[in-house]
């Protein structure tokens, strides 16, 4: 061989060699880097703080439970994203004092943390490989799995550990406090719960109530060009005519559409023709599932809908985010308290910035409207289970931490006086805060992340934070009085207005595996058929003339038995 | 008279060759436009970026995405692990796909025939993603950075590349070699490798591209981001940046993924740019081999 090949290969092995060990040397590395560090540095935090507390109380014994969850992150008000894992490295006062708040309860934790785009995948390969953490997020895993799981005894009874492994607070708030009915909608057929759910509470003036969703409409626009807030569904056509007409945006096209859902029932204007918000659903009233196809208000709903397309108001073209950023969204569909959809639109210079806000109209047939809220203790929509693999006693003692008011106050508010101060015996964050994890409103260790959530939401001041925060978004004077008034309108008249249930799916009980792989066989076709007859309907593509072929189409698609499945999960949870 | 005027209308008539230009041109632009909108993209004002109502050139000029990326050390991490990947990648691919080849390429191995069977049929016939996944989490791959390396350092395709390519070798060269007195291993050092550079060239194009647009396996494989290559940190941000805000989502949770959305819907054009340069600095100089490469797959035996 040649010198020169020689050295060429050499060169080239030895870089091989380099680079793969550098690699395969990682992985011990990684271990203790990067993974490891983010769950080891909770461990030695824990470890330091049961040092401090020795000398106070004695110390229950620390016992460690390993928890696989995704990597949850926010936003903090200067665009950066922080991960959860960023607050578990050192980044976060407020998981201190979690950790600290654990020590005491003899609970260290070891986490797991994925990023939130793969952690099905890994949830999935670990169940595969048999599950070798104590508490895991089983947001992503479908119920066939579940029971699967809870077949094989991998999954163990949440109800049996808070019955015989906690000192009464965990046992008290699922069994009689603010989780009792979330606990109720979690049970299985044998009796037992086997996941935890998170809990939202709202209270007003000492009243349950839940936020509230629908169609909000520009009322930025509307003192613009002189109009009142339209309150039938013949003056909001009107209204929403006018804005084209008279330019709302101002950019010389008659370009002003309005974005909603319109192939499904939750998006406000259906509710507005008493209509339930998906293709069967909870009526509240009477306790009976049933089909918005079904019901009276459907044909003027469509013959409305059909209206505002043919008329070129109704946003067809997908292209609904960069119509909001264009200023060109005259109504939207979502939370009636939020405000994330102002702050995506973009007003030309000198104009009045956009503010939202909730409406609800008289239909022309007669129809009551409905207003779509969440129940008043709301099931949040992320799951944890424990395995079989978990220390129970130390299960037991996680439990009655994460149903305790510390927690509660920790994970909503943070610390007093770092994140929020007591006025008049309100909790009020600070808004003004210069430090990240202050901006960010929910500890990160919720919603989608390791641990379920205990909210109590105060909604009278949510009103009042609302308004406020309409103040730094362009309403200096008045802030965001308007959105808040039509909230306050219905929480404080709860006769005058009929509500609609949010979400059906989140107020029954847990499917049998029978019911499951029922409405696995069903559901599908069902949804896509009705979606598309909507559509088509709305847009003029199908006639209401040959209305009873399309019932008599979805009846054969299951449609009868979807509602029969439901209102059998509904009344379980009853009974 | 008339084969000539069929010779010139063929080659030289003024109207066909403009047409050629325009046809070349448009597939040109069709090809280069995307890259090309989403570099403006990425430099113009963010209020002008989210209505994506920019097309020839950029509206404002703006860098704050690119001074965001910059900044980001999750970012440089994955494009360190990239590199990490393609080096030895690359490397381990010619080095096996040339010692396999030249195997395969002796004439007097015993069960020639057998062992290209051996090799062809799981090509065209893979145990599929679930005998893979299962194969590395008992080799203890799982979770390590091996994962991308082992399996992705041999290619069957690129064996059988090598041995066509070492069957155009003629006969001769080798055995002059060995009439010198060289052992096997002198002939594939002293006149194979030597005169098999430009596939060589190809193997290594052709690995490097497709190693450093890899994702899907490191997704499967690497559950943490500290291993992970470049491409799964754009996906990352793409997905984020495009996650629908579903009926059931929660107050803070539909304003967080809002709030997200908006925040990074510069940075996902600046992160294209920012991931694609490297290859795209590549390809000129590799242009002629992947020309080559092509020719070279479609030579039957």
């Amino acid at each position: 061989m040649r010198k020169g090949n020689k050295r060429l290969w050499a060169a080239f092995l030895a870089a091989t060699v380099v680079s793969a060990s550098l690699a395969g040397c990682g992985q011990s590395a990684e271990k203790t880097d990067s993974a490891a560090a983010e769950t080891t540095a909770a461990v030695e935090k824990t470890d330091s703080a049961a040092a401090d507390a020795a000398g106070e109380d004695a110390p229950k014994e620390l016992k460690t439970i390993r928890i696989l969850g995704p990597d949850n992150s926010a936003v903090d008000n200067n665009g950066n994203t922080i991960y959860f894992s960023d607050w578990v490295n050192g980044e976060s006062k407020k998981w201190e004092q979690l950790v600290s708040d654990l020590e005491g309860y003899g609970v260290k934790l070891e986490l797991d943390l994925i990023p939130a785009d793969q952690i099905e995948n890994v949830v999935q390969t670990q169940i595969a490989a048999g599950l070798d953490y104590d508490m895991v997020n089983i947001s992503t895993v479908d119920t066939k799995t579940r029971m699967s799981l809870v077949e094989q005894g991998k999954l163990v009874s949440v109800n049996e550990i808070w019955e015989n492994y906690s000192d009464g607070t965990a046992k008290e708030y699922y069994t009689t406090g603010a989780g009792s009915s979330v606990a109720k909608l979690n049970k299985l057929e044998d009796g037992n719960q086997y996941w935890l759910t998170g809990v939202t509470y709202g209270d007003y003036k000492g009243r349950g109530v839940g936020s509230l969703v629908g169609a909000m409409i520009r009322y930025d626009w509307l003192q613009k060009l002189g109009l009142e807030m339209p309150t039938t569904t013949e003056e909001l056509y009107q209204t929403l005519l006018a804005f084209q007409e008279q330019d709302a945006n101002g950019n010389g096209q008659a370009d002003e559409v309005i974005t909603l859902n319109y192939n499904s029932f939750y998006n406000g204007i259906a509710q507005m023709y008493g209509l339930g918000t998906s293709s069967y659903f909870l009526d509240s009233e009477t306790g009976k599932i049933t089909s918005p196809w079904y019901q009276d208000g459907i044909k003027d709903y469509i013959t409305f809908m059909n209206r505002l397309f043919k008329a070129g108001l109704l946003d067809t073209s997908g292209q609904a985010k960069e119509k909001q950023a264009e200023n060109k969204i005259s109504m939207v569909s979502t939370y009636w308290i939020g405000y994330s959809s102002e702050a995506a639109v973009t007003v030309p210079e000198g104009e009045q910035r956009a503010q939202f806000v909730g409406l609800v109209c008289d239909p022309e047939n007669g129809c009551t409207p409905l207003v779509n809220s969440q129940s008043a203790v709301q099931k949040n929509t992320y799951d944890f289970a424990f395995t079989s693999n978990v220390d129970k006693e130390a299960a037991g003692r996680l439990l009655d931490y994460l149903t305790s008011e510390e927690y509660a106050t920790l994970t909503e508010f943070g610390i007093e006086g770092y994140s929020y101060e007591v006025v008049d015996g309100v909790k009020q964050r600070f808004t003004d805060s210069d430090i990240s994890e202050c901006q960010i409103r929910v500890a990160l260790w919720v919603n989608d992340c390791i641990f379920p959530r205990a909210e109590t939401v105060d909604r009278a001041q949510e009103l009042v934070t609302a308004t406020e925060m309409g103040k730094s978004m362009g309403w200096p004077e008045e802030g965001f009085a308007a959105k808040a008034d039509p909230v306050r309108e219905v929480y404080e008249n709860p006769d005058k207005y009929k509500l609609a249930v949010k979400s059906t799916e989140l107020e029954v009980a847990v499917a049998t595996v029978e019911e499951t792989e029922r409405i696995a066989d069903l559901k599908t076709d069902f949804d896509t058929y009705s979606e598309e007859l909507l559509t088509k309907l709305i847009m003029g593509d199908a006639s209401l003339d040959n209305w009873d072929t399309y019932i008599a189409e979805m009846k054969e698609l299951g449609l009868d038995e979807l509602i029969e499945i439901t209102q059998a999960r509904y009344d379980r949870t009853l009974g | 008279m008339r084969q000539t005027k069929k010779r010139k209308i063929r080659e030289g008539n003024p109207a066909v060759t403009v047409l050629l230009y325009v046809l070349a041109g448009l597939a040109a632009f069709v090809t280069l436009y995307p890259m090309y909108y989403v570099l403006i993209l990425s430099l113009s004002e963010p209020e002008f970026a989210a209505t994506m109502k920019v097309y020839v050139l950029p509206k404002g000029f703006n860098l704050d995405a690119y001074t965001a990326l910059v900044r980001d050390t999750k970012m440089w991490r994955a494009y360190a692990n990239t590199f990490l990947y393609v080096i030895p990648n690359t490397i381990l691919m010619v080095l096996t796909s040339t010692v396999v080849a030249y195997g395969l390429n002796y004439k007097k191995l015993i069960g020639r025939k057998w062992l290209t069977m051996y090799l062809l049929i799981p090509m065209y016939f893979s145990g599929g993603f679930i005998t893979s996944f299962l194969l590395i989490l008992k080799l203890g791959l799982y979770d390590n950075p091996l994962s991308q390396i082992i399996p992705s350092c041999f290619s069957i395709w690129n064996i059988i590349l090598v041995r066509s390519y070492f069957r155009t070798i003629p006969d001769s060269l080798s055995e002059a070699a060995k009439i010198d007195g060289a052992g096997v291993m002198q002939v594939l050092a002293n006149v194979f490798i030597p005169l098999g550079k430009p596939i060589f060239a190809v193997i290594a194009v052709y690995t490097i591209v497709g190693t450093w647009n890899s994702w899907f396996r490191a997704s499967i494989y690497l559950p943490h981001t500290e291993w992970q290559p470049l491409q799964l940190y754009l996906r990352r941000i793409l997905v984020e940046a495009s996650a629908s805000a579903t009926d059931n989502l929660d107050l803070d949770v539909l304003e967080q993924l809002l709030k997200k959305q908006m925040s990074g819907v510069q940075l996902k054009y600046a992160m294209i740019i920012f991931t694609s340069l490297p290859v795209l600095c590549t390809y000129p100089f590799f242009q002629k081999y992947f020309v080559k490469g092509m020719v070279m797959g479609s030579l039957k035996e």
